[in-house]
């Protein structure tokens, strides 16, 4: 099925909740709104003209600071510096946050992508764990990194981090931690701790080495 | 034998024996362990034997490769894709360049893709090597590893021939690869050991381990996964391939140059027990090998001459704005990489959706009801690499 | 430059070499020697420490990429086993070395320093790979990665490479054998090897 005619029998099945057709792209993508994910996605894994039967990857995004332009001006994000101390930075980030789905169907063979965006303050998007189970790791690897709630996934507890871990990595304004749980996270510059550099001995490391012959 | 199919739901309530109040053991398997490849963690609720819950904990070998990609160029990239996999570190290169050529869309040159393709196929050998080596040693069998080791020992000469590193070769640039050929008799010596692998050494492996009774015992008919469950949980690779589902990445969605060539795709069929089982995903990877000499013998014979970058290595690359997916078949099954760039030499977000994160999740449903023991072969069968889960 | 500049030099003692490594050997002999007079020529530390650094049992604790060139190592054409560290152990308790070959994250750095405190001792730590050294390439940003496993275990001998090959991990090792035979030696790259390595041409 063309992807063009999969957005129109999706949009006649949601009506408001679809929001845009992105087809002037390198991949097409449409555009959903946040509440209506779940129904949009239910509805593409049982039609049987669609019949999307796998989620290829789910990807939480951060939208913040990215250049509309196309110039490739975005913020840049923080790291540790050379001597191993994280970098501070003050801006306050309030772009919104996204989900993009690839789905594609093993009997039909298409493919097809999905984006929602929501606003920082309430990053809240409906679990699909229900209608593909993969999408429970992703889910959880998405509210790990990213920080974007599932609101009704069975079980969203941190994926890759420690549930102790603060704050969410993959975010624009996140900051590297120096130390967590006792364990030292930040670099340690070599001129803080001096080894003695051995002295060469005089006259050669070992007797008679005076290298090869030119040839 | 396993008991997959029953049903343990709710056993913690029921009365088992009158007046004995009893209670499920908890387990904790790794993440230092010898049989779980690396550091993965299982968290097991057992009855006895039988494992009643199985949870895996992963992140202990979280390497925060996405942030990474959000810092550093393109080009730069490469490098980190080769520790995702690092078994078949060329496979998640080519998924990685591929992506970005959706977007950068460079002629790439012929004589690149032949190139490209040759060095993921001996890398998808030299991994599913060290597939058999491990699941041979997590079954109790120590020999096949000496014999895979011995065999991989070369791959990997044949490949720093051409690359410049012993396991990790940072080989592929956008637009093409980063050397050309040697020499005439690299190409001589790829087709001597393949020829030579396909004659003998499968041989070998089948008659060490195949069809080894102690280990068709311990595989056969354990750790089923049906295609239903297979699709549903997204899996890929040989897990799928295993389940019976004829789908390979390299045919149905063709990328690079796949589509010249002419493969099998082996799918598990149940010769020793049950479509789907672990010793099903054990042969589709031995008759994955033979397959990948086919299609190396193929694109060297006909290597076309000729250019091998579009792109200039000390030339930087600026990526239009947008954004991409792509996947190709790695050695574990489909890696996909999801770039969205903003017109600058650094990407916006880059997503990994990579295949091991997917296919263990799998462990969750059918681990349950198994023997501990078996779990050990469900795990070692599903070939995980733990920097591709964690990333 | 020609093919021979690989070989040594006539005048690098190899032999001198062969003598200092095998000198407490050589004592050993002596005690058998002279057994039948109850007479010994050495002393107890020297064959407690010739015991210790000829049976090495390193931990099975692979963590990334370095860990699969440790299992390289121990397999088939390198075989550490030659120089007796070939029994790898599935439990710290009857290991005396840990060689950490790959990444230390956060999450990982407490169960280290578990299995760590519990190897009985004398305990030695190998760190393999730049990532265990340094955190090598995910030193920038690398939010859950220790920069070095030094700053978590006390580490003997740093055996750098990204991956390292097997040859140079069982360099370490023999430098790590050294330590313990208690050996004030250090390794300085012999002068014909820098002369050498100058000379290579770097593809550009
Ligand atoms: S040093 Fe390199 S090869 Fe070793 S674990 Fe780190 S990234 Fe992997």
């Amino acid at each position: 099925m063309e992807q063009k005619a999969i957005y129109e029998l999706l949009a006649a099945k949601l009506g408001e909740g679809a929001l845009a057709w992105h087809e002037d792209e390198v991949e097409p993508w449409a555009e959903i709104a946040p509440a209506a994910i779940a129904d949009a996605c239910a509805f593409l894994r049982e039609d049987r003209n669609t019949d999307f039967n796998q989620l290829m990857c789910l990807s939480g995004i951060d939208w913040d600071g990215y250049d509309e332009a196309g110039k490739g001006k975005s913020v840049a994000i923080l790291g540790y510096d050379e001597l191993g101390k994280p970098e501070v930075s003050e801006r306050i980030a309030d772009g919104d946050l996204g989900v993009a789905y690839h789905l594609y169907s093993h009997a039909q063979r298409h493919k097809f992508t999905l984006r929602v965006r929501v606003p920082r303050a309430v990053a809240e998007v409906p679990s699909v764990a229900h209608v593909w189970p993969t999408a429970a790791w992703h889910e959880r690897e998405a509210w790990d990194l990213v920080g974007i709630r599932f609101t009704g996934h069975p079980d969203l507890r941190r994926m890759l981090l420690d549930e102790a871990w603060e704050g969410h990595p993959l975010r624009k304004d996140y900051m590297m931690p120096a130390k967590w749980a006792g364990v030292p996270m930040d670099g340690r510059p070599y001129a803080d701790n001096p080894f003695p550099t051995p002295e060469p001995p005089a006259g050669g490391d070992q007797p008679g080495a005076t290298g090869p012959a030119e040839a | 034998m396993a008991t997959g199919d029953k049903n343990l739901t709710g056993w913690a309530d029921q009365d088992h024996v009158p007046g004995i109040k009893s209670e499920l053991l908890e387990l904790n398997m790794g993440p230092q362990h010898p049989a779980t490849h690396g550091v993965l963690r299982l968290l097991l609720k057992t009855d006895g034997e039988i494992v009643y819950q199985v949870t895996p904990v992963i992140g202990y070998l979280h390497r925060c490769a996405e942030k990474i990609a959000e810092g550093v160029n393109y080009k730069q990239w490469v490098v980190y894709t080769d520790r995702f996999d690092y078994l078949a570190p060329v496979c998640c290169n080519h998924a990685y360049v591929t992506a970005v050529e959706k977007l950068l869309k460079p002629e790439v040159p012929e004589r690149a893709e032949h190139l490209r393709i040759v060095t993921a196929e001996l890398s998808r050998i030299a991994s599913h090597l060290i597939a058999l080596a491990t699941f041979g040693l997590d079954m109790g069998a120590w020999t096949p590893l000496l014999y895979c080791f011995r065999e991989r020992e070369e791959i990997l000469n044949l490949l720093e021939r051409i690359a410049g590193g012993r396991m990790l070769y940072n080989y592929f640039v956008p637009g093409g690869v980063r050397y050309d050929v040697p020499d005439e008799q690299w190409i001589k010596d790829v087709l001597s050991f393949i020829t030579m692998l396909e004659t003998k050494k499968i041989k070998d492996y089948n008659d060490l381990l195949s069809y080894n009774k102690i280990f068709i015992e311990r595989t056969a008919d354990v750790g089923v996964i049906d295609a239903e469950t297979a699709k549903a949980y997204a899996c890929t690779g040989p897990v799928l391939r295993g389940s019976g589902v004829k789908f390979d990445c390299r045919r149905d969605d063709p990328y690079s140059v796949y589509h010249k060539f002419d493969f099998e795709i082996p799918v598990g069929m149940g010769e020793m027990g049950t479509v789907g089982d672990c010793w099903d995903r054990y042969m589709v990877r031995v008759r994955e090998i033979e397959q990948s000499c086919r299609i190396i013998r193929q694109a060297l014979d006909t290597l076309p001459e000729g250019p091998y970058q579009a792109i200039p290595l000390n030339k930087m690359v600026k990526v239009p704005a947008g954004a991409a997916y792509s996947r190709t078949e790695s050695a574990k099954g489909e890696i996909g990489h999801y770039i969205i760039s903003d017109g600058g030499q650094i990407a916006f977000r880059n997503k990994v959706r990579s295949p091991s994160f997917c296919n263990l999740q799998v462990v969750e449903k059918v681990g349950v009801g198994q023997m501990v023991s078996d779990l050990v072969a469900l795990v070692g069968s599903l070939d995980i690499v733990l920097g591709e889960i964690d990333r | 430059m020609s093919r021979d500049a690989k070989t040594p030099p006539a005048g690098y003692d190899v032999q001198r070499e062969h003598m200092l490594d095998f000198k407490v050997d050589q004592q050993l002999e002596q005690v058998v020697e002279t057994d039948a007079k109850n007479f010994i020529l050495t002393t107890v530390d020297e064959v407690f420490n010739w015991a210790k650094l000829s049976s090495i049992w390193p931990v099975t604790f692979g963590l990334a990429c370095c860990a699969i060139e440790m299992m390289a190592t121990s397999a088939t054409r390198y075989d550490i086993d030659r120089f007796g560290a070939g029994a790898f152990r599935a439990t710290p308790r009857q290991a005396d070395l840990m060689i950490v070959s790959g990444t230390v994250t956060g999450k990982m750095a407490q169960r280290l320093k578990l299995i760590y405190d519990q190897m009985p001792e004398p305990k030695w730590v190998i760190a393999m790979g730049s990532c265990a050294i340094g955190g090598g390439p995910y030193f920038k940003y690398g939010y859950h990665v220790v920069k070095g496993v030094d700053q978590i275990v006390p580490v003997d001998v740093y055996v750098p490479g990204c991956p390292p090959r097997p040859e140079v991990l069982i360099e370490g090792l023999m430098r790590l054998q050294d330590k313990i035979r208690g050996r004030k030696g250090r390794f300085v790259t012999p002068k014909w090897v820098t002369d050498y390595a100058k000379k290579i041409p770097y593809r550009k």
